[in-house]
């Protein structure tokens, strides 16, 4: 059970190949429930989307799903780019410089999205 | 001699072109004009919330013809990547890996591909 368990630490971002692997896969499948619900409820809000965004995320619920599928979306492409990375990236040293700058430039990316998210939710509350 | 430049994994310049080989390089690279677009949605975030003339000079470009194409790329690789996606992991189960279906379900993809992008641009 603990080996089985140890599959899943660090959300696949350790050198194991498994662990990587089944971490893209949890990812594909939350997205594919994530972007059902949010093609769904976006087309509510496809004739001002621009104005209707801000009130739509005021809603917790899509404010938390929202959130999530920004999450997965970014450990998804990441955990995808580090495998190209590994594929045609031939000079390990800048193979490693690479992914560093992927994995710093994927948290920026999450952290102002989360932010700004956050930010709209909260404005007016 | 140890030499760690020489070529790894798919050799893209000298391999045969087959529809197969073309459907799994065209998930990866739509894979990474999806990952470049969470730039752009990032950034879309950011100017709603924080800065409101970053916001309309953002949607102006957006509602422009360039905008437009880059946001039909974005479409177009998105439901691309999701449907070749739910192949890749219908072959994880275990399912479709004769050569017959392989190419039945690539058909399919590529159909379905264009029917929902024309779908989402034209109607």
């Amino acid at each position: 059970m603990i080996n089985f368990l140890k599959k899943f630490y660090f959300f696949g971002f350790n050198k194991d190949g498994l662990n990587h692997w089944i971490w893209q896969r949890i990812s594909a499948f939350l997205m594919i429930f994530l972007f059902f619900w949010i093609i769904f409820s976006f087309q509510d809000l496809s004739i001002n989307f621009i104005t209707d965004f801000n009130t739509w995320i005021k809603n917790p619920i899509n404010l938390i799903l929202f959130m999530t599928l920004l999450i997965v979306i970014i450990h998804h492409s990441t955990l995808g780019m580090l495998n190209i990375f590994e594929d045609y990236i031939q000079s390990q040293k800048r193979k490693k410089i690479s992914s560093i700058l992927l994995k710093i430039t994927s948290f920026l990316i999450i952290f102002i999205s989360i932010f700004s998210v956050w930010h709209i939710y909260s404005e007016t509350i | 001699m140890k030499n760690n430049n020489r070529p790894i994994s798919p050799h893209l310049q000298i391999y045969k072109p087959q529809t197969t080989s073309i459907l799994s390089i065209s998930h990866r690279f739509t894979g990474i004009i999806l990952y470049l677009s969470t730039f752009l949605i990032s950034l879309w975030l950011f100017s709603s919330a924080f800065n409101n003339n970053l916001k309309i000079i953002l949607n102006n470009f957006l509602f422009s013809n360039l905008g437009k194409i880059i946001l039909f790329f974005i479409t177009f690789s998105f439901t691309y990547h999701f449907l070749n996606g739910l192949r890749h992991l219908i072959w994880d189960f275990g399912y479709g890996f004769n050569i017959k279906n392989v190419y039945l379900t690539g058909f399919i993809i590529i159909i379905l591909t264009i029917t929902i992008n024309i779908y989402i641009w034209f109607f």
